[in-house]
């Protein structure tokens, strides 16, 4: 079996690192909303 | 504002269980022989796909009956799935090449599925441009509507191009006119993670939204930029 | 037979357009540089002991196709911006369908020009062997040319009313003009290396139901890119 556990673990980093950056994207523009 | 909350709620939840899919997927799922580790990807890659597909599909719906209803809560909508369709082919844009690198040697190729979701991207982008473009909130709405009803119509045939165009990549094993051929621990691991993505965009569709919604209210009230 | 009024209508917007187009001539000039320009680079940027002339053809074909209707589509609609013609053209008894079938034939008709003068330019510049595939070559060039050119004219009625017009277009355009891009460059190829018909009838059916269903939705959604 190919040894690429690093890609793996790269690609699990990617894609959480996109949700949560757009779910933290989410929750400032609408903090910046609600204070105007 | 109780949507957003709501929304704020929702994606919570999924977040918390989508890392109960990471633990599933990396360490209680079988590896696949051939292609080792990096095959996991799949987990995520898949639900990521299906979704930033289907969202296209549901802003292409909205702009028809948008302009037939010419209610602008569905143009809201039609914003929103958009914004978050495009996160999800990000997703799949980037796992995508990371996968493809220890399998096939090469981070990206002109693979027709990796070149269509390429395609789905740009269609977002492009509406997300339009969209951006034009001040008249009604006029907005009703390009929206013209673009995402064209994208809606692509989608199907980027979609059954897979099928006529040689290429590198798996043919479809879930979504065949046969029955699936995923044996069941990674059948389950992958429902799962699927059952995540779709609370993920519906908690972000929720929030995104409201965000709309709060920026019609202050665009009504004199502040200056738009939704 | 008389021809229903759609059609005669949308010709008579075709041809108002098109004198207007060929009395400055300027985008004709415009594209005529630009395939000379492609011709040149191609030939003198490729290796001529591993790159051939016949596996480049397809590919310079095409980018000054494509940059042919880039051309015809911005300025669609930009002639009806001065003097607020498009209330004119909307006002007059004619049904929205026609006036965008007369768009369409014009923007065609440019990019038809273009093709015609560069299949045989290439052929000249870059000695590959067109005659004795003329038939299926036009026959898949104007299968492609319709398909983009449809959804660009729809997109250039939108766009000639916003803010960023000129950038828009083309990132707008740029996912429905690719499926048929890649079909029409692929089936160019293997006509041009004289592969038998079968090869490509697939492609050529992509392109005609990409050619049907989006001219349908097209003339479908244009009424709503000119209302009020």
């Amino acid at each position: 079996m190919p040894d690429n556990g690093g890609y793996m673990i790269a690609g699990y980093i990617v894609a959480g690192a996109i949700l949560i950056g757009y779910t933290i994207s989410l929750y400032l523009r609408a903090r910046r909303s609600l204070r105007a | 504002m109780k949507m957003l909350r709501a929304g704020r709620w929702i994606t919570a939840i999924a977040l918390l269980l989508l890392a109960g899919v990471y633990v599933r997927a990396l360490v209680y799922t079988p590896v696949e022989r051939t292609q080792g580790l990096a095959q996991k990807i799949y987990y995520l890659h898949v639900p990521a796909a299906i979704w930033a597909e289907t969202a296209m599909i549901l802003v292409g719906l909205a702009g028809v009956f948008y302009l037939f209803l010419k209610d602008p809560r569905l143009d809201r909508f039609a914003a929103a799935s958009a914004e978050v369709g495009m996160v999800f082919a990000a997703i799949i844009l980037t796992t995508g090449p990371i996968w493809a690198k220890p399998i096939w040697g090469t981070w990206w190729t002109w693979d027709s599925r990796l070149t269509l979701t390429l395609l789905l991207f740009l269609l977002y982008v492009g509406y997300l441009l339009l969209r951006s473009a034009v001040v008249d909130p009604a006029m907005r709405a009703r390009y929206a509507a013209v673009l995402g009803i064209c994208g809606m119509v692509l989608v199907p045939f980027i979609h059954f191009s897979v099928y006529l165009w040689r290429t590198l990549h798996p043919m479809p094993i879930v979504l065949k006119p046969s029955s699936p051929s995923l044996p069941g621990s990674m059948l389950a691991t992958l429902l799962f993670s699927w059952g995540v993505f779709t609370l993920l965009y519906v908690g972000f569709v929720v929030q995104r939204y409201a965000l709309s919604y709060l920026r019609e209210q202050l665009e009504a009230a004199g502040e200056v930029g738009h939704a | 037979m008389p021809l229903p009024d759609t059609v005669r209508h949308g010709w008579a917007v075709a041809r108002k357009d098109l004198l207007v187009e060929f009395r400055s001539r300027t985008a004709l000039i415009a594209a005529a540089t630009f395939v000379v320009l492609v011709l040149v680079v191609f030939n003198f940027g490729r290796d001529p002991t591993a790159v051939s002339n016949v596996a480049l053809a397809p590919s310079v074909l095409w980018v000054t196709f494509t940059f042919a209707a880039m051309l015809a589509l911005n300025r669609a609609f930009q002639l009806e911006l001065e003097n607020q013609a498009l209330d004119g053209l909307l006002l007059a008894p004619i049904g929205r369908g026609s006036i965008y079938l007369g768009k369409l034939i014009a923007n065609l008709v440019f990019v038809a020009t273009v093709e015609i003068l560069g299949v045989p330019l290439l052929a000249l510049f870059f000695n590959v062997r067109i005659l004795p595939y003329a038939a299926s070559l036009a026959g898949l060039i104007a299968l492609a040319t319709i398909g983009f050119v449809a959804v660009g004219t729809l997109f250039s009625a939108m766009t000639v009313r916003t803010r960023f017009a000129d950038v828009l277009l083309p990132v707008m355009l740029l996912p429905f003009m690719i499926p048929p891009i890649i079909w029409a460059v692929e089936a160019t190829a293997r006509v041009l290396a004289n592969r038998p018909l079968s090869e490509i009838a697939g492609m050529l059916k992509m392109l005609g139901a990409y050619d049907i269903v989006f001219v349908s939705v097209a003339l479908l959604l244009f009424p709503t890119t000119v209302s009020e």
